[in-house]
């Protein structure tokens, strides 16, 4: 498989996000990663344009999907990614089969290490969010930025 | 050969409803469908146990469903009524089986295969079951107070 990077965040404990998918109407579908550390950004990233298809499975499920994914400068997988774009896609060209609307379609996937990844086949590009944790207030609040 | 079991209907109620969303995570899976062309005609709601294996949606409901595609168009053409139906010997189900315990001998027994279609589109879930109306958490959530609670058959 062979992927563009999106987005990338490093961290040093990869894993600690969850992953919940919401489909809100016909042309938008979020999934925002929940931090399991109250200390660490959140994320959310927000699909819009012509949403064709969208799937979301455990990672074992795809397990042989995602056996050897690199980039397509030929690198190896990197493991900070979380979004990105999936380049000669199967499930691009099933989707897209009977469709002949002219429009460009892509698949971007969205992963952590957590087990839980989501797939999505929409003509925009996604637009990512960071939440932050301001440390200095006894409650948590959230500040937007789009990256 | 997959085997369709209907598990709720109403009159013309696949193309009656439009817009299908949804929630879904690790432990939760909820599927709203909205009504088209009529405001009075409240939103249907569906709820799903953990765990929740597959969620997938698309335009074309036979896209999971290549191999049972004759049968299934056989099927969906003489029923306009159905919404859910739940799937027996599920293709989905058997490779998620082999992509799960490909050494070991089970059938993921607790595991339902059930298919949600609208005049748009359809979605597939793969889960530990449904939320039968009785479920009092659904009758408490505030956010589905506006949908109508299902009542299932068979």
């Amino acid at each position: 498989m062979k992927i563009d990077q999106i987005a990338k965040y490093q961290f040093l404990n990869a894993g600690l996000y969850l992953q919940e998918t919401t489909k809100i109407r016909p042309d938008r579908l979020v999934i925002v990663l929940h931090a399991i550390s109250s200390e660490r950004v959140r994320f959310w990233i927000q699909f819009s344009g012509h949403i064709l298809g969208s799937r979301s499975d455990y990672l074992y499920v795809r397990e042989k999907d995602f056996e050897y994914i690199e980039d397509n400068a030929g690198q190896d997988f990197l493991y900070e990614t979380m979004i990105a774009e999936c380049k000669e896609s199967a499930y691009l060209r099933e989707v897209t089969q009977n469709v002949q609307d002219g429009k460009q379609y892509h698949h971007f996937i969205v992963w952590t290490d957590e087990d839980r990844y989501s797939e999505v086949v929409t003509t925009n590009q996604p637009t990512i969010f960071i939440i932050k944790v301001n440390p200095k207030k006894h409650y948590v609040s959230y500040h937007w930025r789009r990256i | 050969m997959e085997r369709w079991k209907i598990l709720y209907r109403q009159p013309d109620g696949a193309s009656e409803y439009g817009n299908i969303e949804y929630v879904t995570n690790n432990g939760f899976c909820q599927v709203q469908l909205k009504a088209l062309g009529t405001v009075e005609r409240l939103p249907l709601m569906f709820k799903f146990k953990d765990p929740i294996y597959a969620v997938h949606e698309h335009d074309d409901i036979f896209q999971e469903h290549q191999n049972s595609k004759e049968a299934l168009i056989s099927q969906l053409e003489n029923d306009s009524d159905t919404i859910l139906f739940e799937i027996r010997n599920s293709e989905l189900k058997h490779w998620l089986t082999q992509h799960k315990f490909e050494n070991e001998d089970t059938e993921l027994k607790g595991v339902h295969h059930y298919v949600i279609r609208t005049r748009t589109g359809s979605v597939d879930v793969l889960c530990g079951g449904i939320k039968k109306e009785k479920d009092s958490r659904a009758q408490h959530d505030k956010r589905v107070k506006h949908a109508v609670h299902i009542t299932l058959y068979g």
